[in-house]
């Protein structure tokens, strides 16, 4: 670029520096003025267009410049900042490709090229740009770029084997002829071995990895040294790793890894195979020369025996490992029908306990030996745990008495002779437990965690198990007492309040949810994990229609993150790039795939559709995006793999054995892929109806018969999707005529000239196929008042009108094209006349949904708050708990129930008009 | 007990029982990511043998010349799992890499003036006051000055052998959070 240009574009780049839009804008149109094709200026304007949001625009102006093929670097630059936030990433491959193509020396361009390719995961193009890069410009970097992608190519399904072979072939002969070698850093000799790996050439990768550079690598590096232990295994070498594992051991190394590498290689079954130990699969069959015999099991067991046994008298309490590892030792000689000739089983963790009882994982640490002890052993493991006098007068003995109880509650007889009673019984044991402790953290402020927070949560399990057994409500309501309590206490205890979460979703009280789930602070990657906790269902709680949208607002807060994780996750990866991390770049591909296919956000993408199409009348057609919604549920269902990435174990389980906190609170079944898929397909063919495009009729109902992911209300409303289109399909419009596109809103087929009547259905043929539909309505308001009656659960009340609800927005949505007449559609139509009155009937069964919940929410008012107080009267009574606290959670727990209620009554009186 | 290995991208999904506690934040993608991008060999976790994740530590390799170290970023373990020595284990990981792998002339780490228990692990380690950061912390957690500064704290690695990142009045020393990076 020659200097006058370089001063013309100054300006344009000092306002878009400083984020002056509008000056870059005239700058540019003033320079466009005199020279209307100057690439480099076009791109400036996108750039700022893109930036002031006025995408359409910028994308307009990228295509015009596109064509030009521009490739001098400031031109390519602008333009990749451009077209990036525009998703248009294609276009980037293509644009820097075309660049290189002219430009082959220009290594800026290469490498921009190079990693716009990665961005799309177009290993192919990416590793011949790798390739023509490192032959030009001749840095090492750009070897390992192009062997990177090879290995990402041949990981590739759909690459075929032969094709496979032969680059993985190539990229081992570059590496072995390459002028420096791939050990002079971490990652690069990590790419060298997993090319390596690929070909199954294990002996070399072997032969690299136990030279004297490869063990120093090894050394300090726990990545690379896993790749040697998973090699030392391919060709069953377990004796030379079971040494090395025990010399560790004896050298101090108390990972866990090490321990499990001593266990394994000492329960390794011999392979029938050579008469070497292997793995069940057995898929190493060579041995090669250099690995030993290993003696006997015995002799194996004896050894890590008297090890574990030396290291514990040795280390006492510091360390657990020589501990567990007996433990351990003994689980597994049990499962080969070994006499390992140690103490019994009982006795060790008997051992351990007494030794570790005041650390906190120290329950955690015993469950999976408690959990394998048979009736006998149990009945003295448990009598030993009752010797302890419980005693919270210390922190360690506190933390003594809580791993007791744990370790006591967790093998309870569950089976038959455990009552709502005795569990209700060993909640306020807990309570007692937990008062008398308190004073232990008097002096902490309340940001701070009390010691004896896992009290009270002990305490609310019991209760929730005691109403898991009889459903009697007092439990519940208990439960919220001793968890608000607890919160009081100690506020940053997420455990505790994130059950509480889960309490108010079954009491119907959406608005406390939101609070208490904002109170946790989740951020960034927890809403893709963390949010199923309020946005699971939550079209059960939105209040959307009468025009409360916090609902909907979490949605999009916990959606952000899908957008974040394109633009960041992406970025990173090309730093992995340019720092030559390589043993980072698969993870991070696939935590960005594994983010970008999340269950959760196609789960987040439906309630809120769910709530937006409550929310908005469909004579507002626009605000519904239709083409959009359509586009986003299409992706939906085009995931190869929909990976469930939410975190149900957040909420420590204190049940016994066989007993989930999880399952004994969850609103319904857990919803996953095939609950995302019939839904994003219901709404997909209710909307595409609506733009009047036609759908092939296909039973919903029939493919969800077997899942266990659906209440019976959404088995219902699955129903009355297929069953609406069965009603319809006479006057629904012929799949010639699909080729109409969809629009932005509804465009009725009669008035695009298409045929809407393939047949002319009678009054009486009409009405009879649209009798499932309206059964659907009586049918939600039979179950409605059955559950009122059987004094269900609030949460069980709003899930059947909300349901009901989305049932009359499927009608109204399919319905629509035809609810105006026109065309050859007549009034008198008898089609039109069975839409009026199916309608006319939805709306009528609606009001009477309004009108029960607008009742049930007048009890929620101070005559519910005396049984609430009642019924929670043993904490004021046995637990200390002070009345007006009792009221005060009593009274926000009815209010904001209240509040729900008469929301969704309200709402569903709006959107029904 | 517990399995020592490297921090993965993929653990950003399983560190919400140590993240949700007060004292450790949850950043961006970006924030952990760039590390793992740059310095994958100085990130860790603490592992239980039920896949529960324990702890974790972030740190890098910056400075130039005698100042090259290596710093703890982020070093946090889940409530459940204190009092394990888990700290102390990826705190030795991480000196052991900046002196054997980027040859640092010191470790450091930034600590809260109020977390005296902090303070001394860290000092039974060999960690010494290097000086004090005013407001670093911010508002804090309504504590006071104690609860907003922070103590500079580095611990010499073998390359120092004048033992220059030690001094005895490091308390005393002052300087302004916007001058340290």
């Amino acid at each position: 670029m020659d200097p006058l240009e370089e001063r013309q574009l100054k300006p344009i780049y000092a306002a878009l520096e400083t984020n002056s839009l509008k000056s870059a804008l005239q700058h540019c149109n003033k320079l466009l003025k005199k020279r209307p094709n100057w690439d480099i200026v076009k791109a400036l304007k996108a750039l700022a267009l893109q930036r002031g949001l006025k995408t359409d625009e910028a994308s307009a102006l990228c295509d015009e410049i596109l064509k030009n093929k521009p490739s001098d670097e400031s031109t390519l630059l602008a333009l990749n900042l451009t077209l990036r936030p525009l998703g248009r990433h294609q276009d980037i491959v293509t644009l820097y490709g075309d660049a290189f193509n002219r430009h082959p020396d220009n290594e800026e361009i290469g490498a921009q090229a190079f990693l716009a390719m990665i961005k799309v995961r177009s290993w192919k193009t990416a590793q011949q740009v790798g390739l023509k890069l490192w032959k030009t410009v001749k840095h090492d970097r750009y070897l390992y770029w192009y062997l990177m992608s090879v290995t990402q190519q041949a990981a590739d399904p759909e690459t075929p084997e032969a094709m496979r072979k032969v680059l993985l072939n190539v990229a081992a002969r570059y590496l072995a002829t390459a002028d420096v070698p791939s050990w002079v850093a971490t990652d690069r000799f990590y790419l060298h071995i997993s090319v390596l790996l690929g070909l199954d050439d294990v002996e070399t990768a072997r032969q690299l990895i136990k030279s004297e550079k490869g063990e120093d690598l090894c050394r300090n590096s726990l990545a690379l040294e896993q790749t040697r232990a998973e090699l030392a295994k391919k060709v069953n070498d377990w004796e030379g790793e079971r040494r090395r594992a025990k010399g560790k051991i004896e050298k101090g190394d108390y990972n866990w890894t090490t321990y499990l590498a001593l266990l394994d290689s000492t329960f390794v079954a011999p392979s029938p195979a050579n008469g070497q130990a292997g793995p069940a699969d057995g898929e190493a069959e060579k041995k090669p020369e250099d690995v030993d015999e290993l003696p006997s099991i015995s002799e194996r067991i004896s050894e890590a025996q008297m090890l574990f046994s030396k290291l514990v008298e040795s280390v006492g309490r510091k360390e657990r490992a020589p501990s567990l590892g007996l433990l351990e030792l003994e689980k597994r000689a049990r499962v080969e029908k070994v006499t390992t000739g140690s103490p019994s089983l009982v006795d060790q963790a008997r051992v351990y306990l007494e030794k570790f009882s005041e650390k906190p994982s120290c329950f955690e640490d015993l469950k999976p030996y408690v959990e394998i002890l048979d009736d006998e052993e149990l009945a003295k493991w448990t009598e030993h745990l009752k010797s302890w006098t419980p005693d919270v007068t210390t922190l360690q003995a506190l933390e003594t008495t809580l791993n007791i109880q744990k370790l006591l509650r967790y093998r309870q007889a569950i089976e038959g002779d455990l009552t709502p009673e005795m569990e209700s019984e060993q909640a306020f044991a807990y309570l007692k437990l937990y008062r008398d402790a308190l004073p232990l953290g008097k002096d902490l402020r309340p940001v701070e965690l009390q010691p004896a927070d896992d009290f009270a949560f002990l305490a609310s399990q019991a209760l929730i198990g005691a109403w898991s057994l009889d459903h009697q409500l007092q439990y519940l309501l208990q439960a919220v007492c001793v968890l608000e309590y607890a919160l009081q206490k100690s506020e940053k205890a997420y455990q505790l309040r994130l059950l509480l979460i889960c309490l108010y979703r079954l009491l119907g009280a959406s608005s406390l949810c939101l609070d208490h789930y904002r109170a946790t602070n989740v951020r960034t990657v927890q809403h893709d994990t963390l949010s199923w906790l309020v946005l699971n269902r939550a079209t059960t709680f939105s209040t959307c229609a009468s025009g409360d949208i916090s609902y909907l607002t979490e949605c999009l807060e916990a959606s952000a993150i899908y957008a974040d994780n394109w633009t960041e996750t992406g970025e990173m990866i090309t730093k992995a790039f340019q720092y030559e991390k390589y043993s980072q770049i698969p993870d991070f591909l696939n935590f960005e795939e594994l983010i970008e296919n999340s269950l959760q956000r196609d789960l987040i993408r439906i309630e809120h559709l769910r709530m937006t199409l409550t929310h908005e009348l469909l004579n507002n057609v626009e605000m519904l995006g239709i083409p959009q919604e359509i586009q986003d549920l299409d992706l939906n269902l085009q995931r190869k793999s929909n990976p469930d990435n939410r975190d149900f174990s957040i909420i420590p389980n204190l049940q016994a054995v066989g007993q989930d906190i999880l399952k004994q609170t969850e609103l319904g079944p857990r919803s996953k892929v095939s609950w995302v898929n019939v839904f994003s397909k219901i709404y997909l063919r209710s909307l595409r109806g609506l733009s009047n495009v036609y759908n092939e009729p296909e039973s919903f109902s029939a493919s969800i018969k077997d899942s266990e992911e659906f209440t019976r209300a959404e088995r219902a409303v699955v129903a009355l999707s297929d069953n609406l289109l069965e009603w319809l399909a006479p006057i629904a419009a012929a799949p010639a005529e699909i080729e109409s596109k969809v629009t932005n809103g509804h465009t009725n087929g009669a008035e695009n000239g298409t045929t809407l009547f393939e047949t002319e259905p009678t009054k009486e043929v009409a009405l009879e196929a649209s009798k499932q539909v309206t059964q659907f309505f009586d049918d939600e308001w039979a179950e409605l008042q059955k559950l009122v009656q059987a004094g269900a659960l609030p949460w069980e009340l709003l899930h059947i009108a909300s349901i009901a609800l989305e049932g009359f927005v499927l009608v109204d949505l399919v319905t629509y094209p035809f609810k105006v007449p026109s065309g050859r559609a007549k009034k008198g139509d008898p089609v039109f006349q069975s839409v009026k009155i199916v309608r006319q009937h939805a709306v009528e069964t609606l009001r009477k949904f309004a009108d029960e919940l607008t009742r049930l929410s007048h009890d929620c008012g101070a005559k519910p708050l005396t049984e609430f107080e009642t019924l929670c009267d043993p904490l004021v009574k046995t637990a200390e708990f002070k009345p007006d606290f009792v009221h005060r959670v009593g009274k926000k727990l009815l209010e904001s129930r209240k509040k729900m209620m008469e929301g969704m009554a309200k709402g569903i009186v709006r959107r029904c008009t | 007990m517990s399995v020592l290995r490297p921090f993965r991208a993929t653990d950003l999904f399983r560190f919400n029982n140590i993240n949700l506690d007060p004292w450790t934040e949850t950043y961006s993608i970006s924030f952990y990511l760039s590390y793992l991008s740059r310095w994958p060999d100085m990130c860790y976790v603490q592992e239980a043998p039920n896949g529960r994740l324990m702890g974790y530590v972030l740190g890098k390799a910056e400075g130039v010349g005698q100042e090259f170290h290596g710093h703890v970023t982020a070093i946090t373990v889940s409530p459940q799992y204190r009092r394990l020595g888990l700290a102390r284990g990826m705190m030795h990981l991480i000196e052991q890499i900046s002196d054997e792998v980027y040859h640092a002339f010191f470790v450091d780490l930034f600590v809260r003036c109020k977390n005296q228990i902090a303070k001394t692990l860290y000092q039974s380690m060999g960690y010494s006051v290097w000086r004090r950061i005013i407001g670093y912390y911010g508002t804090g957690m309504g504590g006071g000055k104690d609860d907003e500064d922070a103590f500079d704290m580095r611990k010499p690695l073998s390359r120092d052998t004048a033992r220059r990142s030690v001094r005895t009045n490091g308390e005393s020393v002052h300087v302004s959070a916007h001058n340290v990076t």
